[in-house]
């Protein structure tokens, strides 16, 4: 079990220092000069004078060399000090702290709603394997991952303005502490959109998990046993497929993450997704920099812990 | 069993083992839905390749007379807010929808695959290296690391196409690299070893035909994933900048603002890119299913 989670920490640390050379990299190999962007000459080929241009290259460390420049960005970036925005007074610590609950909300009740509709799906699917009630299952699933997130949300919108003459607010409400009603019938459209688009993996990779648990021997044990079928599939299969789910929900957090950028766009939520893409309309590049870091080191660091506790959890991970 | 009636089973399945079309044709009757996806994603791109002759109006010129027209027999889809065939926008769109879509997993695959297989048959601190770079572009998610592309060398054509195959390279990469390290522990490899195969030969020649077949899967499901990319970026107006017609800027712009006075502008796109992706998907679930050879007759 040690070496499992030694191992585990020996990988993440290397994959995490090439993520911030990768983030890093990819700002200076921006095309042109970062002090243009800055000082507002570059695109409208305006005059930058040589003096203001050095200023702003020594405040910014850019006339170092790049590896110092590197160490120095790392340096301040483990402390905590990811940068600010170019064009106003705000940190990117100040944006997640304003953004950062309206995405987790999105997250924790699209996920909540996927397992919700995708694990009975999947369990379903399983049982009647390659019978029509499958088959609708699956076409589900794939149209549920097919769809783009950002057409079945104005779909969405369509219809509650049709149906029932209602468009959801285009302005953010009430955080869900201070007035819990009004703020999930905000939240709950994005989340369903979201949700529905993470059910379809969730029911594909139950089908498959359950699959695969229901060719054990003590499934056939647990059968001759004389157990009712019910019990059979809920205790037995659905027990044992239901960990890898769990720590595969984990892994599609990534996925999760991507989702929340198109709906906090469409329902006009002011959220991390929508921070980042109006920073990158707006070519904010620091800030742009220090989300994806975060989101990246977040991913990383939760696949570590879903990679540890599931070692703990199943004794045959760490014998592997 | 002895090792005769092994061997001849071998020659027996050997002679049996379909030419290119045979297995076509069989892949057709067996997986329907996988083929009707391949006859989709085949007619995308013959719509593509015959887009100027087929589309009946510039897909950019603006024509004031007809602003927001709903469906009708001239405008068989409806004009947008600038006059313009909604019809011919998508004939068109399906263009950089199958340019950025092909190119993006070619490149991504040429990478992906050679790094996989390279890493795989080299192992070491070489593999160790490039496995936790993979990561590390694993853990940005796919629109998150499109975004950050674009972001810096701003939207165009190529840069979209490269910022995509950026996010498809490691994830091909891990499945072509699992089943190349599975096929090099295997006899016939040791023995390519033995006669003084070269490693490039041993790795070209020997292993990567092995690993074609989990190629080809993640190739196509990735191929859905790119289109889906693509139309996202678009959407949030970062992809192929305008006029260029396309599916997600159709439903960004136009069809975002005027949802509720002229909802064909949001559907009709949505259409295309759904049944594209749609296509891609199913394609790729029937090539898994056929050609994963512990899914294949359960």
């Amino acid at each position: 079990m040690r070496r499992h989670v030694v191992t585990r920490l020996a990988q993440v640390v290397p994959s995490i220092l090439f993520l911030s050379i990768f983030i890093f990299a990819l700002l200076r190999v921006m095309p042109g000069d970062v002090t243009t962007t800055i000082l507002g000459g570059g695109a409208e080929g305006g005059r930058v004078s040589e003096e203001d241009a050095r200023v702003v290259r020594s405040k910014l460390g850019l006339d170092q060399p790049v590896t110092v420049q590197y160490v120095d960005w790392l340096a301040r970036a483990l402390r905590g000090d990811l940068g600010g925005s170019l064009y106003r007074e705000e940190t990117v610590w100040d944006i997640v702290g304003r953004t950062g609950m309206v995405t987790m909300e999105v997250a924790l009740l699209s996920t909540l709603i996927a397992m919700i509709v995708g694990v009975p799906l999947g369990v379903i699917a399983a049982i009647y394997r390659d019978t029509w009630i499958d088959h609708l299952a699956r076409i589900a699933s794939v149209a549920g991952l097919s769809m783009p997130t950002f057409w079945t949300g104005t779909l969405l919108i369509l219809g509650l303005a049709t149906i029932f003459d209602w468009l959801p607010p285009s302005f953010f409400v009430e955080s869900f502490w201070k007035d819990p009603l009004g703020n999930l019938s905000q939240f709950i459209w994005p989340s369903l959109v979201l949700g529905y688009a993470f059910a379809a993996y969730i029911t594909r990779m139950t089908r498959a998990q359950m699959l695969e648990t229901m060719r054990e021997d003590y499934m056939r044990t647990a059968r001759s046993k004389g157990l009712a079928e019910r019990v059979v599939i809920l205790r037995h299969a659905l027990r044992n497929a239901l960990l890898p789910i769990v720590a595969l929900v984990g892994v599609l957090f990534a996925v999760l993450m991507s989702g929340a950028v198109i709906v906090e766009r469409i329902f006009v939520l002011p959220g991390l997704g929508n921070a980042l893409v109006e920073a990158v309309i707006q070519r904010d590049i620091f800030i742009v920099q220090g989300i994806i870091l975060l989101i990246g080191v977040s991913v990383l660091l939760i696949n570590l812990l879903i990679d540890v506790a599931y070692g703990l959890l199943d004794p045959r991970v760490s014998v592997r | 069993m002895d090792r005769t009636s092994a061997l001849e089973k071998q020659g027996a399945l050997r002679d049996q083992s379909p030419g290119a079309l045979r297995w076509v044709g069989k892949f057709f009757a067996r997986k329907p839905l996988g083929a009707l996806g391949a006859l989709v994603v085949l007619g995308y791109l013959v719509l593509a390749a015959v887009a100027p002759i087929v589309a009946a109006y510039d897909p950019v010129v603006m024509d004031a007379s007809v602003l927001r027209h709903p469906p009708s027999w001239s405008h068989p889809l409806g004009t947008d807010q600038s006059g313009r065939d909604v019809l011919s926008r998508l004939i068109w769109g399906t263009r950089i929808t199958i340019a950025v879509g092909f190119s993006s997993v070619a490149i991504g695959g040429v990478i992906g695959g050679t790094l996989g297989l390279v890493g795989a048959y080299v192992g070491g601190w070489a593999d160790d290296v490039i496995q936790r770079f993979m990561d590390s572009m694993m853990a940005l998610p796919t629109l998150v690391l499109g975004l950050a592309i674009v972001a810096v060398f701003g939207p165009s054509l190529l840069i979209v196409t490269v910022a995509i195959a950026t996010v498809i390279t490691p994830r091909i990469n891990r499945v072509v690299r699992a089943s190349a390290i599975a096929i090099s522990a295997t006899p016939f490899v040791d023995a390519a070893k033995a006669i003084g195969c070269s490693r490039f030969r041993i790795i070209f020649h020997h292993v990567a035909p092995s690993a074609v077949s989990p190629f080809v899967v993640i190739v196509t499901a990735q191929l859905a994933q790119a289109i889906i990319t693509e139309a996202s970026l678009s959407f949030l107006g970062v992809g192929v900048p305008p006029p260029n017609p396309t599916w997600g800027g159709m439903l960004s712009g136009s069809g975002r603002t005027f949802v509720l006075d002229a909802p064909w502008l949001t559907i009709a796109p949505g259409v295309a890119i759904a049944t594209a992706v749609f296509a891609a998907n199913m394609l790729g679930d029937a090539l898994r299913d056929e050609m994963d050879p512990r899914l294949r007759g359960q």
